[in-house]
């Protein structure tokens, strides 16, 4: 046991001092795509907003939205822990994009990551970025990110949804290869199988988790799974100590087993006393047993505030972008990249005056 | 720098980290093409309200704290952060504005936000057009080691000096003397701390100007009832001892009846007032006015002792300090010897035997009756008195002394009752005054009036040459010397 823990330790001190970051270096074909694409936007306008905070896409869409019949809960149903410390090494990933504004055909674009690690109680991050990049509307889809047009249409929506979800998926990939035995925290969930998100990807992710005897949970905080018009987290509400509830088979056999793939085993679960409950999807491959072991160790071993892993929430934080951060953004597109600022023509304002509504009025 | 907002005669501009600007300095601000500028003076620096600032400031605080990492940046938009973080707002207030390279004070137009082109201000560039006849070095300041004047900005003036303790007040009053001086012009210092006697010795040497003429009432400073005169006796009575008009009636007619006799001494006169057949009362109230004047030792009978204003100002030619030293003298011969000394001078100058004179008064209040304040800043004006008054308790200088003064140099207060009062200053706005004054380290004075071409200036005061004393004393000089 010391001798694994002493090669748990050093591996995760190995992947923090790699000197190119938790992950390792940022792949060329990251890169390649930022810089032929901004440069092809040279000394074109930039429309921008002026409120450009208030465009976050937000950081997760689950490809499930349904709502769904649940029966009633057993309390026995409901699995009581108590955190158990561990020496397994935590480590979270979490992106972020940001649209700067419009171009002529397109949007200027950015996307963000952070990993951060939990070693003998002190954080560690890396953040990868901000990658400065176009979108456009007619944009031939980048094969290398696997980045394929929907239907043939391609949308800026969807396709900065498809880059950020390349980054995330190398950072999870390159975490969890570095790491043995550690608990790898991911923003979201483990459904696959939209085009967004193919299931290849997930499985070879899991995959090399399971090899390397890692254990991927994903935590989402917006679900779209609900019943009766109330999210699922609502089955826990009247519990205030640490638990969890195992709504997989439940959910799974609502829905039908192509196109998406539920290739995590659905929790409900709260972490912490009082905290919030939050959808929890742990590898399916993994048994129910050990799944809760590792939750327990997760709770006992990382700062659980308000039922949310500390590792998650600085990640979150550092990936996130602030209007400082655009404005920085924009300003290094003028200064190197030629692009010219124009605040976008407020089109409500010029029709309606005060009487319009949203944004445009207000500046 | 780029402009940001302008509101009445308040400009703000925004000012990145590379360019370097301080409080107090001043900027002008082309507008484009067109051959004039703004004239501007920053009065404060603040950091610019960069949206998003607090989550960055925030999430720069975590990851100081409790977290280690890296950055991996290819397009380096850190540095570009770094710059929006260190963004500062400045505020300036128009001062002026430059035509054709000449100053105006035509502020009516506004530059172009777009196509202005802001830029440091070297402060010579407002003090260029003041005269050079009398031209003295000032100081300096963080744009120009010299910061030159022109003395006539003195000439005919009301000037105010002051500031917390220690923070260079007599300093600048010294330089000012020296400075006078050397240029020919009579200065009187009313020195309460006798801190200018030794303004005559070049710094390392024993030997005094024949310049800066000590005086010490009661020792050299010695006054003949026949070159005092009625008028300024009576004076003294009235107004330094408080001596009730009847009493000041009966005194005028002995004095009178002396002057007939020609036996007009100090010893005639308390025997005529003992002798003088009048209503006790009176008898009293002259014998102990008279007393106190005698016992302070400034009267004399014997005319070679005597001071002779005229003949002292007659006989040193040119450019002089009387320097009258006070120090450890009770307020009743203070007020005594100032009546004294006012009353001499205004009549000197009313007779033009004088052309004008500069009157150094520190801390005026502790010797200066109230009647006197609105008499030396109009009426003796008039004749050619040109005071500069030096204080740290700017409450005790009349608000309407303040409004009239041409010339003011404040130093640091911190105190929000003493900024309240200097701020009543006419020639500049109460906004600057606190902005700027609370923040100013010792030696260095915010200058407003003509002497600085009517220009709010911050200045390093020169330092001297000459030996000043007067500086703050301290018991653990040594201490504080190594430190």
């Amino acid at each position: 046991m010391s001798h694994q823990s002493t090669t748990v330790q050093q591996s995760i001190s190995d992947f923090v001092h790699q000197g190119h970051g938790i992950a390792g270096e940022l792949p060329e074909r990251f890169l390649r795509f930022c810089r032929l694409s901004i440069e092809s936007k040279r000394g074109e306008f930039l429309y921008t907003e002026p409120n450009i905070t208030d465009q976050l896409l937000p950081n997760n869409c689950d490809a499930e939205c349904n709502s769904l019949e649940f029966g009633t809960v057993d309390d026995n149903e409901i699995i009581e822990f108590t955190p158990t410390p561990s020496c397994r090494p935590v480590a979270a990933i979490d992106t972020s994009t940001i649209r700067l504004g419009e171009l002529e055909d397109g949007s200027l674009c950015a996307l963000r990551g952070a990993v951060v690690s939990l070693e003998r109680k002190h954080y560690k991050y890396t953040r990868y970025g901000p990658l400065l990049f176009s979108l456009g509307n007619s944009m031939v889809a980048d094969r290398s990110l696997g980045i394929t047009s929907s239907n043939g249409v391609s949308n800026v929506e969807i396709l900065l949804r498809r880059v950020r979800n390349s980054l995330e998926r190398w950072l999870q990939l390159s975490v969890t290869r570095s790491l043995v035995s550690g608990l790898v925290l991911i923003d979201g969930s483990l459904t696959a199988g939209t085009p967004d998100n193919p299931s290849g990807e997930m499985e070879n992710l899991l995959d090399v988790a399971r090899r390397s005897e890692n254990l991927v949970i994903a935590i989402s905080k917006n679900t779209q799974l609900r019943i009766q018009d109330k999210s699922i987290t609502a089955l826990l509400e009247l519990n205030s100590e640490p638990c969890l509830l195992d709504v997989d088979k439940r959910i799974r056999r609502q829905f039908p087993a192509y196109p998406i793939q539920f290739m995590g085993r659905i929790f409900v679960g709260k972490l912490a006393r009082s905290g919030f409950p939050f959808r929890i999807d742990v590898d399916r491959r993994i048994s129910t047993e050990d799944c809760v072991t590792g939750i327990k160790q997760l709770t006992g071993t990382d700062i659980v505030d308000q039922g949310y892993p500390e590792t998650l929430r600085i990640a979150h934080i550092l990936s996130t972008f602030t209007a400082s951060d655009a404005l920085a953004i924009q300003s290094l597109a003028t200064a190197q990249f030629g692009i010219q600022l124009m605040p976008k023509l407020a089109l409500r304002r010029s029709l309606f005056g005060p009487f319009g509504t949203g944004w445009e009025t207000r500046y | 720098m780029k402009i940001l907002k302008k509101e009445g005669d308040s400009i703000q501009l925004l000012c990145f980290p590379d360019e370097d600007v301080e409080k107090g300095d001043y900027i002008l601000i082309r507008d484009g093409t067109k051959e004039r500028a703004l004239i501007s003076q920053i009065i404060d620096v603040q950091y610019a309200n960069i949206p998003g600032i607090l989550e960055d400031l925030l999430r720069d605080g975590i990851s100081e704290s409790s977290l280690t990492g890296e950055d991996v940046d290819p397009f380096r938009v850190s540095s570009q952060l770094e710059v929006l973080k260190d963004t500062r707002l400045l505020i300036a207030k128009i001062r002026g504005a430059m035509q054709n390279n000449r100053i105006s004070r035509d502020v009516s137009w506004l530059p172009s936000r777009i196509r202005a082109h802001v830029e440091v201000m070297s402060p010579n560039l407002l003090t260029r057009e003041l005269s050079d006849k009398h031209a003295f070095e000032l100081g300096s300041t963080r744009r120009s080691a010299v910061i030159a004047s022109d003395l006539s900005a003195l000439d005919g003036r009301l000037n105010i000096i002051t500031g917390r303790k220690g923070t260079g007040k007599s300093h600048l009053s010294k330089l000012l003397v020296t400075t006078l001086v050397k240029h020919g012009a009579p200065v009187v210092v009313l020195d309460v701390n006798g801190e200018y006697v030794n303004l005559g010795r070049m710094n390392g040497s024993t030997e005094p100007s024949t310049k800066i003429v000590p005086l010490i009432p009661g020792v050299n400073l010695r006054f003949s009832l026949a070159e005092i005169g009625l008028s300024t006796f009576l004076g003294i009575l009235v107004h330094a001892l408080s001596l009730p008009d009847n009493s000041s009636r009966v005194f005028a007619r002995i004095w009178r009846q002396l002057e007939e006799q020609n036996s007009l001494t100090m010893d005639a006169l308390r025997t005529a007032i003992a002798n003088f057949e009048c209503h006790e009362s009176i008898k009293d109230a002259l014998q102990a006015r008279f007393n106190t004047l005698d016992d302070s030792g400034i009267f004399t009978n014997d005319r070679k002792v005597a001071l002779s204003l005229d003949e002292v100002f007659r006989k040193q030619g040119s450019g002089m300090a009387l320097v009258i030293n006070m120090k450890n003298q009770p307020s009743t011969l203070r007020r005594i010897t100032v009546e004294l000394f006012i009353s001499k001078l205004t009549d000197l100058l009313s007779s033009h035997k004088l052309k004008g004179l500069f009157l150094f008064a520190e801390e005026a209040h502790l010797y200066l009756q109230e009647t006197y304040w609105d008499d030396i800043v109009t009426r003796m004006r008039h004749l050619g008195l040109f005071a500069t008054f030096i204080t740290n308790q700017p409450d005790t200088i009349d608000g309407g002394i303040y409004r009239q003064a041409d010339n003011i140099f404040i130093f640091n207060f911190s105190n929000e009752h003493d900024l309240e009062i200097v701020s009543k200053v006419a020639k500049l706005d109460g906004e600057t005054i606190r902005m700027i004054v609370r923040e100013l380290p010792p030696q260095r004075c915010l200058a407003v009036g003509d002497l600085v071409g009517n220009f709010p200036m911050v200045i390093n005061v020169r330092p001297l040459e000459v030996q000043t004393m007067g500086a703050t004393r301290y018991f653990f000089q040594d201490e504080i010397a190594v430190a």
